[in-house]
């Protein structure tokens, strides 16, 4: 073979193996979505297929340009959605791309490949789809003849009817692969891939036949035909294709007639293709001439290999091409443009200090030699550094092999299994990104073969039928952690401790003093997994000392938790010495330090003015107030102490070391010249502090980097803070192994080295867990934390009094509108306004609750809002306004009729207006029940579950659903809700839930509800407070039947009384 | 530039001779690897102070030791002339700060002798032993005392 061809395969098969990498994903994606098409992803499979096709067909790759064609025809179907993706077709089209990568891999036996059986499903497939009248012409070619064409054109009649369906010109072009292609410095496949971003390559052939002239010498010139179908018009197309316009036929018009007087003819071939797949044809637009000077692409002999001949072992063929795939795949790396550039860069200045070199040595000028040297040094270590980033790679590329794996066994294993893959993008080193294929793919298959249960089974254990397996990636506290979590049975610790007895791999004593956790780790001791019978009893278990053995050659760390009949979860943690890392560079000192960003929660500079607010001292240590927290204080100077002894290149100095103890872990700062060593007390720490002036001199803003170690929160007071940088890691040697508070070590852009803190370490030197003022930050943190589950609840308020501020909910306000006093008109002791022409009733709070007159100098206002169906008028004063508010809400001290409560809202107690109990009591006749009640009978049955964990709303709802006549069972969260629902599964009829709560949230627990067959019909009302659309799809596909806004009372009840109708009918 | 490699011949040995204060002191050159100016040195703090920090070695983060403070003789002068000897340990480059580097010497392992006593006492455990040049003694570093961890040292400091 030719170096060119030679060069064009290689290039072809890198290009269309990385085109088929991510095709399993893709295809799944499509099958997801069913009947509702994603165009872009199906037009992504589509392109690979068509490039594939392309390819090949210029290099003469035939079966491989058959089978892409075929897949492409049936990815037009979906496209064009004549074909609704199912199983059956995902499966059809991941065999053929399957083939298709196997023979691309292996490209030189491509051609005695057996593709029967693919082309065959895929026209099989292809055929059961089509319309009665399209079906014949599957297998047909139409034959154009174009007027200054020697041969004949021919496209699959599949192809002509996609481009009348688009509205697409067919073209026939003419290129010379010497003049238009080489000299123009591109190749056969960058000019494709030019053209498939504009339209389809229909058919490629090079054409001996066209040349025919005497004038022109032969072998200069080597012509290539290519069919393009576009929707570009003939007078542009020519920019494109970059051709002379004389070597551009249009062949097809999908407008009228074709422009060249074609005789169309169709020819019918078998609709079963032969199994060496070359259709006839395309024969005819390729006779075989020999010319022996031009190095081309000549389509070897279609040789056909009957298939008894095929080899007889697949299992060994597909062994072998598999390892070909992968060494294919190896062989090339994608690598950023950017990164290509600084590599760029670095070579020119390689070479730029290599002439300074010689210059010096030539010279034999001393000083000139030392800068050179050294400037070389520092381009060479940035050079290998750049060199190395090369190598990183996201861990997506392994990821995206799992879907198939998953689904593969789920549909053997008659599971339904959703993976769930998060982290794609993070990057490792390339070596670390392959080793760490097999480990995964063993605890997937592990996962899913043994860990998740059968959907009957889950069923029946009350669990959801649809297993979950998560797998994830993500940077934490400087580590690439990488887990797989599945839901299913989880491990049984005292089988895998009897298996590891009887195998004698552990002594009795020893597995007494042992907890579960530990029992559950015992899977990874090397020839325990490999008995059957714990594959049996345990159902897991299998080669994870295996996998253990891979991650330890990696430098990795697993982990194993697990809980009998929840779930196993594996944890692999990947130190990050081959990882770049995103890390925020900070100085202290004058020296810079990096942390991972990953640790970074946030940056904040605090004011001089402001410090005294913001900053405290409990106990002995300094805490900050950022907004409901309160986060320890670690001074970064402390913890450097003083300066140690270093060389200043920039003074020629050595810096004293003023270092006292290295036992005095917190290095107390010193005042001035004041060397004295030794710890100081707490006492004369805190001192110290408060003597500290620095708070009130001008330039003492405070530069705090917020951290989290994945536990806690903590405040590092830094000196300031640089910028973000990725940076590549690098370990520090052994004689600082004992420091935790480094995670390594990272060179800088000018060549200095800044070592990178470890979040946790520096937390643990700073003892920040044991401090007391701490303490008391990590308790107040924890009810920050348990904050989100109470309500937020948004409010309007409005002024009754001056002094006596209310509140409405907002959700059920309908209007606002600003009044005046004279609209107001009071008849029967009832107030009333006109309003769009009707009579709206007006209440105040004055009516019904001992508070005071409306004041209405300042202004009024009515709230207009929807009591059992009519409109109603709250009065009010100005000014209003509207707030979310998370406070308690006290039902006894303020509670009396018309108003449910208080809450202090910015320190201001705020009356909470129960508007349906205002109304009901201005407008007793309001409150009769608009439909019918259920008969009496039925009525003691109806029995609703109520779970809510706020106590106002807890009783405010059951209010509102007992003065409708059902009986309320209450539940404080999910769990207790669970315990009642069991109890009495007989006569709860609904449930009604809010979703954050404590233990088992709404969710959970609708979840838990659906998975029971008792309840799989059970209507579950959704309660909240401020329902995002997100909220409600989480919802939906926990199984939740309505939602309703938690003080929405009319809607929630009818939504309760249809949904129980409904269920009683 | 090695004309008796000590590997090739068993009973020369090639020493490169360096100073710290007054005392000269001699390592095998087979165990060095390079020998390189004063750069960016970034401290570790925390560390035990023997150890002056971390620098960059051709993208290679090289632990940099004060050979004066580890062998108790006082803190390294460092100036002009003051070098990094670079070795090779395990696969990591361990830097020693010395006041100045001297000449490289052939000598017989034979002429090698042990420490006297009061050599002994105070920096015993890193000499192998000690060879006369016509000028002055020169006490031969054992690499591995030198290079190996603190145990127990910080308790002694």
């Amino acid at each position: 073979m030719s170096g060119f061809e030679d060069d064009l395969q290689k290039e072809f098969v890198a290009e269309a193996l990385e085109h088929l990498a991510n095709i399993e994903a893709d295809l799944l994606t499509i099958e997801e979505g069913g009947a509702n098409i994603d165009e872009e992803l199906v037009n992504k499979v589509f392109r690979a297929a068509h490039s594939i096709k392309g390819g090949s067909s210029f290099l003469g790759l035939n079966k491989i340009k058959d089978l892409a064609h075929k897949a492409e025809t049936v990815l037009d179907m979906v496209r064009s959605r004549q074909i609704t993706p199912n199983p059956e077709t995902t499966n059809i089209l991941l065999g053929a791309f399957d083939k298709l990568r196997e023979m691309i891999a292996n490209a030189a036996e491509s051609e005695n490949a057996d593709i029967l059986e693919h082309v065959e499903s895929l026209n099989r497939l292809a055929t059961s789809y089509l319309a009665a009248g399209q079906k014949e012409s599957l297998g047909t070619t139409a034959v154009f003849l174009p007027e200054h064409e020697s041969a004949p054109v021919s496209i699959p009649e599949t192809d002509l009817q996609r481009a009348k369906r688009t509205g697409q010109f067919i073209y026939s072009v003419q290129y010379d692969l010497i003049h238009d292609i080489e000299r123009k410095n591109k190749n056969v496949l960058s000019v494709f891939n030019e053209l498939y971003d504009s339209g389809e390559i229909l058919d490629c052939a090079l054409d001996f036949e066209a040349v025919g002239g005497l004038d022109e010498d032969i072998s200069n010139k080597i012509p290539l035909r290519l069919v393009f179908a576009t929707i570009l018009d003939p007078d542009v197309v020519g920019t494109l294709l970059d051709v002379e316009a004389e070597n551009i036929t249009l062949i097809f018009d999908p407008n009228g007639a074709p422009e060249s007087p074609a005789q169309t003819a169709v020819s019918q071939i078998d609709p079963a293709p032969s199994p060496a797949g070359a259709p006839r044809v395309e024969a005819l637009a390729r006779p075989r001439v020999e010319v022996s000077a031009p190095p081309v692409a000549q389509a070897p002999p279609t040789t056909f290999v009957p298939p008894a001949a095929l080899p007889a072992n697949d299992k060994q063929e597909a062994a072998s091409t598999n390892k070909a795939v992968a060494s294919a795949a190896e062989s090339t790396l994608r690598v950023g443009v950017d990164l290509l550039e600084s590599l760029m860069n670095l070579a020119g200045e390689l070479v730029l200090s290599r002439n300074q070199l010689r210059e010096a040595v030539a010279k034999k000028d001393h000083r000139a030699l030392e800068v050179t040297s050294q400037r070389i040094n520092l381009v060479t270590s940035e050079l290998q550094d750049a060199i190395m980033q090369t190598r990183m790679q996201p861990i997506g590329n392994v990821f995206g092999k799992f879907p198939r794996v998953v689904r593969d066994i789920a549909h053997a294993t008659n599971k339904e299994i959703n993976l769930d893959i998060r982290g794609k993008e993070v990057e490792l080193d390339k070596s670390l990104v392959e080793g760490l294929s097999d480990p995964l793919t063993h605890m997937i298959r592990n996962a899913a073969d043994h860990g998740i249960e059968p959907r009957a089974e889950r069923i029946r254990a009350g669990k959801n039928g649809l297993g979950t397996i998560r797998l994830e990636a993500r940077h934490e506290a400087g580590l690439v952690v990488v887990e797989v979590a599945d839901d299913g049975k989880g491990l049984d610790p005292r089988k895998i401790a009897d298996t590891a007895l009887k195998k004698g791999l552990i002594t009795q004593d020893k597995l007494q003093r042992m907890s579960d956790k530990d029992k559950i780790g015992l899977a990874f001791l090397p020839g325990l997994s490999t008995a059957e019978q714990v594959t049996d009893l345990s159902g897991r278990g299998v080669g994870m000392d295996v996998v253990k053995t891979n991650l330890d050659r990696l430098g990795g760390k697993i982990e194993i938790e697990s809980e009998l009949g929840s779930g196993t979860l594996l944890r692999i943690k990947l130190p990050l010495t081959l990882a770049i890392i995103p890390s925020l560079v900070l100085t202290a000192r004058g020296q810079r330090f990096a942390i991972p960003q990953i640790n970074v929660v946030e940056l904040l500079r605090i004011r001089a003015e402001q410090v005294k607010k913001r900053i405290e001292v409990v106990g002995d240590a300094e805490v900050l107030k950022l907004r409901d927290e309160i986060v320890p204080l670690v001074r970064f100077v402390d913890f450097l102490g003083v300066p140690r002894s270093y060389f200043d290149p920039s003074t020629g100095q050595n810096e004293m070391c003023r270092r006292t103890s290295l036992a005095d872990r917190r290095s107390p700062r010193y005042e001035g010249g004041d060397d004295a060593g030794g710890p100081q007390t707490a006492n004369a720490w805190s001192d110290r502090r408060r003597k500290d002036d620095r708070r009130s001199s001008a330039e003492s803003d405070i530069e705090i980097v917020v951290l989290t170690t994945g536990i806690m929160k903590y405040g590092l007071v830094v000196d300031s803070f640089q910028n973000t940088e990725e940076i590549v890691v690098k370990p520090l040697g052994r004689h600082f192994k004992g420091l935790q508070e480094y995670a390594g070590a990272t060179i800088m852009g000018d060549g200095k080295v800044a070592l990178i803190l470890d979040v946790n370490g520096l937390a643990a030197l700073a003892d920040l867990r044991s401090l007391s003022g701490s303490s008391r930050a990590m308790q107040l943190q924890t009810e920050a934390e348990n904050e989100h589950l109470k309500d937020l609840l948004a409010l309007l308020l409005f002024q009754n009094a001056p002094d006596e501020v209310c509140a409405v909910p907002l959700d059920m306000v309908l209007r606002i509108e600003r009044i005046g006093g004279d609209q107001i008109e009071t008849a029967g002791g009832r107030r009333t306004m006109q309003y769009r022409g009707v009579s709206l009733p007006l209440v105040t709070l004055s009516d019904v609750s001992r508070v005071k007159q409306i004041d209405e100098k300042s202004g009024l206002v009515v709230i207009v809002s929807n009591v059992h169906g009519s409109e109603v008028g709250l009065l009010g004063a100005m000014p209003v306004d509207v707030v979310e508010s998370k406070s308690a809400i006290d039902q006894s001290i303020h509670r009396q009729p018309g108003i449910a409560g208080s809450m202090i809202i910015r320190d201001t107690t705020v009356l909470l207006t129960d508007i349906y109990e205002l109304v009901s009591a201005v407008y007793p006749e309001w409150g009769v029940p608009r439909a019918a009640m259920p008969t009496a009978e039925k009525q003691v049955a109806l029995t609703v579950l109520l779970a809510e964990d706020s106590d106002f709303f807890r009783t405010q709802v059951k209010r509102f659903i007992e003065e409708e006549g059902f009986s309320v069972l209450t539940a404080p969260d999910g769990e207790a809700a669970w315990e009642v629902l069991d109890k009495y599964a007989d006569i709860v009829r609904a449930v009604v839930t809010d979703i954050e709560m404590p233990r088992l949230s709404g969710l959970g627990l609708t979840r838990r509800i659906r998975s029971d067959p008792r309840f799989s019909s059970m209507p579950v009302i959704g309660l909240t407070s401020l329902a995002g659309d997100q909220d409600i799809a989480a919802g939906q596909a926990a199984g939740i039947t309505d939602y309703q806004i938690k003080l929405d009372r009319d809607k929630l009840i009818e939504s309760l009384r249809d949904l129980l109708q409904a269920r009683l009918a | 530039m090695i004309e008796n490699d000590s590997r090739d011949n068993e009973q020369q040995m090639l020493v490169s001779t360096f100073f710290l204060g007054e005392a000269a002191f001699g390592l095998d050159t087979a165990y060095i690897q390079e020998v390189v100016r004063v750069a960016d040195i970034t401290p570790v703090h925390r560390a035990p102070s023997y150890l002056l920090g971390v620098m960059n070695l051709r993208g290679r983060i090289a632990t940099v030791i004060d050979l004066g403070l580890k062998l108790e003789l006082g803190r390294t002068e460092i100036r002009e002339n003051s070098r990094i000897l670079i070795l090779e340990c395990e696969g990591e480059q361990i830097g020693l700060m010395v006041e100045y580097v001297a000449d490289a010497i052939s000598i017989d392992r034979a002429d090698i002798k042990p420490s006297p006593e009061n050599v002994r006492r105070v920096q015993g455990r890193y000499v192998k032993g000690v060879f006369e040049t016509e000028e002055r003694l020169i006490a031969l570093l054992d690499t591995s005392a030198v290079l190996a961890m603190e145990d127990g040292q910080e308790a002694t400091w």
